[in-house]
């Protein structure tokens, strides 16, 4: 590989608060995400429509700017950069793939020509990028990268469009629902290019998803739900993170066991492991 | 990559293109063409004008002694001109006596050194040496002259002391002049007057002109001084006549002969013996350069206008691109591109576009200028490439690329998280947009200062279109909430397809912008035929008021009689021919005479403009003539006399026991009028009583008045009546003074109180006549009908001056004498004359004079159908009358037809139709490049059970709808812009005195036009909505891209 060696960025929120005005009213599409994404880490984002994923996808992308905390991208803090510090940091530290392959290219050119286009904000920044062919052999499509975008398949304008959000290797690769609408087999193989993307180039990958089987393939989920972070999943585990203000968000089942305004005990074991009991009559003050 | 995006969407690239032509092709057209039409104006001005007129002539004769020399006045013409003037030709001139067969005739003799040149030699040779010369065929055959026949030729000079000088030519041949326009002769009728007599009282010989060599005038042939009976010619002069050589002159060279023709001037006055400068090719610079001002006006008053609507449409048509391409520039930032990325990614692929319809447009201009200079202009007329082509060309494309660039910067500063939403957010109300709020700005302020008269230039000729432009903004933010509106009440009534089209027009952001053009290029169209119809009109009006008939015939004739007897032989009932008599005043603002016959005036005469006010029957009221007196002696008999002293009250008369002192007033030939107080009158007398006075009446006098005087300090009533049973001249009859009904008295004899007056009392005798009076301290008089406006005349103009209190006004008669005029109206302009002119009637005038002064008086003959001209014209050879000039309604039409302002106007044609071509290219624009989303909506719909007849209506009415209204709104934009900016359009080159133009809107012409816009967007409107409904099938829901 004649790339540069390239290493992914940490992400990190705290406190993250994004509030969008709609419809005469201001709407918290973010109410206090914490976040720690590893350097090199692949996670994925999961939670129902209208959770917030999309924007906590767009605010580390620097597509929009937080209401409140912070948001750190390796060594840039988001809030504090300019726009032509947000142009630099798209251009070389970040590579987002929109949902719609279709979204993410030029129609009226090559694979090939598109990884070039992408590239442009790179190079003008004195970033060194890799060789397009080498972008697109590291996604699998090589052999279409001067084939007409309208002759692929979905599964291969959307791994076109992977190519084009690492063109210039970035530190973290976000990607919306890179493998909506698709079937398994090309499910699959996006899969894969993305992995192989973190494993060859390192670059640290932020996911967001709806597939259950997507979001099983990882080794990392966050469950983002009301604005906030609901869960972890690991290795096919599922967790309750607790919050930065000390607050235990209960999985959707443990919810139903014990809806809002349950008195509950917590209690410590003697093996570490701590115990919620809840009252008999259950309920606090009306 | 530009390449690719251009290929990907080849039908807005080549839309892109197709404005782009537009705007570079009327920006360049204009240079082009006021080139062109330049060209066009000198030729077509060079081809009415007599190669003498544009010849510059240098004449100088004997001055001061001074000898006169050729060589002076070739040494003068200045250099800079021999580029586009001829060699001089030389014309020596000098008059001597000549005896022939009917008495001595005055006669020119021309020298030169060609004298053959443009003669037919019938008999003999050429004159060579000095005194040798040619005479006329017919003077020679008249007076016996055979080559080798001496004349003797005495130099005609006004120096009546001592011998002229005299020397015997010699006759060496004989010619016949066959054109005028050829050699030295130039111009000049050397014959044609063999066998004719002079006019005049004094009638004498003509005779034709000699012809002789240079030599004949040459300096030593002239005398040495002007003591009489020195030697030689005293008084000769020479022409020198550089023509114009009409291959060579240029629109540059012309600008710079009036400059060169001036210095020459000054320097000729200088000389000695002076030297005269005379050409009208001044009057073809000054016309030329007046009428590039006119085509400076009105060709970018047109061009400028379309420009702007195309600049307009690809403005809008770049905004609705940049729309599409939303998408891209968010991935350029998303990419790190920046505001900059994005935007170098967008211009550059439509600013190629916009950059491949410059050279089309430049060559679609030179093309219509091709065409134009073949159809329009004067022949010969040479193709040209003026450097301002390409800087306007040049300015074209600079503001195509201005409007791109202003719609996308508009774009790629939004947010990137905007410019990726799939459905834009959209201004919702009626906010105007700054750009907008000042184009409405300007135009009201620029309608405003138009209006008031404070505006003028560039910004005014605009005008017309800046104020559709603000109508059209206006019209399309109100339009949004008014569809909105009637949307929701349709919706409340049930009433499904006027539901869907007012919902469908109040939520598309594309109908504003089809709004804002459809007016602008329903007002261009508007504006542009009816400036084109108006000037049309102005032409023919001003041809027919200016002419004044269909054809005019001059002619040489002093007898109004002997044409009116003429033209009776071929048109009895006096329907087709009339004759017109014209005399003018010696002063420049005195009034000039036009004598018609009333009736057949007002049939013959084409009175184009207010045609009821030309009721001339008032002038067909015969005049009466005063009484008159000849003789050099006076004679009055007061046959008898009843006057009573009545005192005034307190005062002891005076004078008392004395009659009033009897007076006449007299009007001598000539116009010079004179009092006579005679004797007092007996106050009671039955015995007649005779008065005599000294009159200087030989040629008879007018009697314009009887009446009394008083004198001295006389403050006596005098009440009472006399008669005058004769009064004469020695040297004529009993003046008529019986008839009371031809005298005016004053005053009234019945009333109650002690007024003056004088009446006339009827004594049954055409010779005699009573008066009766009331004088206080004044005299009293009648007057005679004769005398006080005796001839009605018809004013065009304003009253001369030296018009009388009573209004009365002194005009030439037939004979040039002054006759007293009164005023019976005023007409609005004098068909086929100036603007100060009585028109009176002919008979009258007839009445006084029977022929016509020379110098002053000319006799024509209107006709009011030119296919009468022949006849007319042998009519008239056969009386002997010869036409002299000939004037016709459809040469002055077609001169005006070929003015500058003409050829600039006919330009409205092509903005009118392309603004037209404009509006409906964005109709289709508009739809086709959001059919996919439109035809989704309409698939929807069709889904959710509308039938697909309802959506064809809706769509069809959904386009109509805005066509008709903003078509309207243009409309009426049109015919404001026609009352604001057509005052500023030259109509003619020249300005008329007597024609005022109108400029009320040519009505049928811009019904027309309305037709057309209306019913063309419409089609196109109708055809597009049912079209766009056709693809609105179910699949379309499924689709993405």
């Amino acid at each position: 590989m004649s790339a540069p060696t390239r290493t992914g960025l940490a992400i990190t929120t705290h406190g993250l608060v994004h509030i969008y005005h709609a419809d005469g009213h201001d709407l918290a599409a973010l109410s206090g995400v914490d976040l720690r994404v590893a350097s090199g880490e692949i996670v994925g984002l999961l939670g129902p429509s209208g959770a917030g994923k999309s924007t906590l996808l767009t605010l580390c992308g620097g597509l929009l700017r937080p209401s409140a905390g912070t948001i750190r991208i390796g060594p840039n803090d988001l809030a504090q950069m300019d726009e032509s510090a947000l142009d630099r940091f798209r251009a070389t530290e970040v590579g987002i793939v929109l949902q719609g392959a279709d979204r993410n290219v030029l129609p009226y050119v090559t694979a090939r020509r598109n990884v070039d286009f992408a590239q442009r904000g790179a190079r003008q920044h004195g970033r060194e990028v890799p060789d397009a062919s080498e972008v697109l052999d590291l996604v699998g499509i090589l052999p279409l990268a001067n084939a007409p975008l309208a002759t692929l398949t979905p599964g291969q304008l959307q791994l076109a469009a992977l190519a084009v959000g690492i063109a210039a290797y970035p530190g973290v690769l976000l990607a919306d629902e890179p493998t909506s609408q698709l079937d398994h087999a090309a499910r699959d193989t996006v899969l894969a290019a993305i992995r192989e993307v973190n494993a060859q180039v390192g670059t640290t990958v932020l996911i967001v998803t709806h597939d259950p089987q997507v979001a099983a393939a990882l080794p990392r989920t966050v469950t983002i739900r009301d604005g906030r972070v609901g869960g972890e999943g690991r290795s096919g585990q599922e967790y309750a993170v607790v919050s930065a203000d000390g607050s235990l968000p209960l999985p959707p089942d443990a919810l139903d066991r014990l809806p809002p305004g349950t008195l509950v005990r917590v209690h410590p074991e003697s093996d570490g492991r701590w115990i919620i009991i809840p009252e008999e009559d259950g309920h606090g003050p009306a | 990559m530009t390449w690719a995006a251009l290929r990907y969407r080849p039908a807005q690239a080549l839309l892109l293109a197709v404005l782009t032509a537009l705007v570079v092709g009327c920006a360049a057209f204009a240079p082009l063409y006021e080139r062109a039409l330049a060209q066009s104006l000198l030729r077509d001005g060079l081809s009415r004008m007599p190669p003498a007129a544009t010849a510059i002539e240098l004449t100088t004769s004997r001055e001061q002694g001074a000898r006169v020399r050729a060589e002076r006045v070739r040494d003068i013409f200045p250099t800079s001109l021999a580029g586009v003037y001829g060699p001089g030709v030389e014309r020596w001139s000098g008059r001597v006596f000549v005896t022939g067969s009917q008495g001595v005739s005055t006669v020119t003799m021309w020298g030169s050194p060609t004298p053959c040149d443009g003669l037919v030699l019938d008999a003999g040779r050429c004159p060579q040496a000095p005194f040798e010369v040619l005479a006329s065929t017919a003077e020679a055959r008249l007076q016996g002259w055979a080559p080798g026949a001496v004349i003797s030729a005495v130099e005609a000079r006004g120096i009546a002391s001592g011998p002229a000088f005299a020397s015997p030519v010699t006759v060496v041949g004989t010619y016949t002049q066959d054109e005028l326009s050829a050699g030295p002769w130039a111009g000049l009728r050397l014959g044609g007057r063999a066998g004719t007599m002079s006019a005049g009282l004094a009638p004498t010989p003509l005779m034709d002109a000699l012809v002789t060599s240079d030599g004949t005038f040459a300096p030593d042939e002239q005398a040495s001084s002007f003591v009489p009976g020195a030697p030689g010619w005293f008084q000769v002069a020479v022409s020198v006549t550089y023509p114009l050589n009409r291959d060579a002159i240029s629109l540059e060279s012309l600008d710079g002969i009036p400059g060169a023709l001036s210095a020459l001037g000054d320097e000729a006055a200088r000389e000695l013996p002076r030297i005269a400068v005379s050409s009208a090719v001044g009057d073809l610079a000054d016309e030329l350069a007046e009428g590039r001002r006119q085509v400076l006006v009105i060709v970018p008053l047109l061009m400028a206008q379309l420009a702007l609507l195309g600049v307009v449409v690809l403005g809008l048509v770049a905004e609705s691109a940049v729309e599409q391409r939303r998408p891209e520039a968010a991935l350029s930032r998303l990419r790190g591109g920046g505001a900059s990325g994005a935007r170098r990614l967008l211009v550059a692929e439509l600013g190629a576009a916009a950059t491949v319809g410059a050279p089309l447009g430049l060559l679609g201009a030179l093309g219509v200028t091709t065409l134009v200079r073949a159809r329009w202009l004067a022949p010969g007329v040479p193709a040209e490439l003026p450097w301002p082509t390409f800087a306007a060309a040049g300015l074209g494309l600079i503001l195509a690329w201005a409007a791109i660039i202003i719609a996308v910067g508009r774009v790629v500063r939004e947010p990137v998280a905007d410019l990726l939403r799939r459905v834009p957010s959209r201004q919702r109300g009626r906010r105007m947009g700054l750009v907008d709020a000042g184009v409405v700005g300007v135009s009201v302020a620029g309608v405003v200062a138009l209006a008031s008269g404070n505006l003028a230039g560039p910004l005014a000729l605009a005008t017309p279109a800046l104020v559709a432009l603000a109508v059209g903004i206006v019209l399309a933010h109100l339009l949004t909430p008014a569809a909105t509106l009637i949307g929701r009440r349709s919706l409340d009534r049930g009433r499904l397809t006027a539901t869907l089209t007012a919902v469908q027009i109040a939520r598309r952001p594309a109908v504003r912008r089809i709004v804002t053009i459809i007016t602008v290029a329903a007002a261009l169209a508007t504006f542009a035929v009816n400036a084109l119809v108006v000037g049309q009109h102005n032409r023919e009006l001003r041809a027919r008021v200016e002419t004044g008939a269909a054809v005019v015939l001059t002619t040489d004739s002093d007898d109004p009689a002997e044409v009116q007897t003429a033209l009776r032989q071929v048109d009895p009932a006096a329907t087709k021919a009339t004759p017109v008599a014209w005399i003018r005043q010696g002063s420049s603002d005195s009034i000039t005479t036009m004598a018609v016959i009333p009736e057949e005036f007002a049939r013959v005469a084409d009175l184009a403009v207010d045609p009821a006010a030309f009721d001339l029957r008032p002038l067909q009221v015969a005049g009466t003539l005063p009484p008159v007196i000849t003789g050099t002696r006076l004679s009055v008999t007061i046959g008898s006399s009843a006057i009573e002293e009545l005192d005034e009250v307190g005062d002891a008369p005076q004078r008392a026991g004395e009659g009033p002192i009897f007076a006449v007033r007299l009007g001598k030939p000539g116009g010079a009028e004179q009092t006579l107080s005679l004797d007092p009158i007996p106050l009671t007398s039955s015995v007649p009583v005779v008065f005599t006075a000294e009159v200087d009446c030989p040629q008879g006098c007018s009697l314009l008045a009887i009446g009394v005087d008083r004198v001295g300090l006389d403050y006596r009533v005098l009440r009472g009546r006399f008669t005058i049973t004769e009064l004469r001249g020695d040297a004529g009859p009993p003046a008529a003074i019986g008839r009371p009904d031809t005298w005016i008295g004053s005053g009234d004899k019945n009333a109650d109180v002690l007024a003056p007056y004088a009446v006339p009392g009827d004594l049954g005798s055409p010779t005699a006549v009573a008066l009766d009076l009331l004088s206080a301290r004044t005299g009293v008089r009648v007057t005679a009908k004769g005398a006080v406006g005796n001839l009605p005349a018809f004013v065009v103009g304003s009253l001369p001056p030296g018009t009388t209190s009573g209004g009365t006004f002194q005009g030439a008669g037939l004979d040039g004498i002054a006759v007293q005029f009164q005023p019976v109206g005023t007409l609005p302009y004098t068909p086929g004359g100036p603007s100060n002119v009585a028109i009176v009637s002919l008979r009258a005038l007839l009445d006084r004079a029977s022929t016509l002064a020379p110098v002053v008086g000319r006799l024509q003959v209107y006709l009011a159908d030119s296919s009468f001209e022949a006849p007319v014209r042998d009519a008239l050879g056969a009386q002997g009358i010869s036409v002299t000039t000939t004037v016709r309604e459809s040469d002055r039409q077609a001169l005006y037809d070929g003015s500058a302002s003409a050829w600039g106007l006919r330009l409205a044609v092509v903005v009118g139709l392309l603004a037209i071509v404009m509006a409906a290219l964005v109709l289709v624009l508009v739809v086709t490049t959001a059919w996919r989303p439109r035809s989704r909506d309409y698939a929807a719909l069709r889904m959710s059970g509308v039938p697909l007849a309802v959506l064809r209506r809706a769509s069809a009415l959904e386009q109509g709808t805005v066509v008709v209204v903003a078509g309207v709104a243009g409309i009426l934009c049109g015919l404001l812009a026609s009352r604001l900016a057509l005052p500023m359009v030259p109509l003619f080159t020249r300005p008329s005195a007597t024609f005022l133009a109108d400029l009320r809107p040519a009505w049928s012409a811009v019904g027309g036009a309305a037709a057309l816009v209306l019913g063309l967007l419409g089609v196109v409107a109708i055809v597009v909505g049912t079209r766009l409904v056709s693809r609105a099938i179910p699949a379309r829901l499924r689709e993405r891209l």
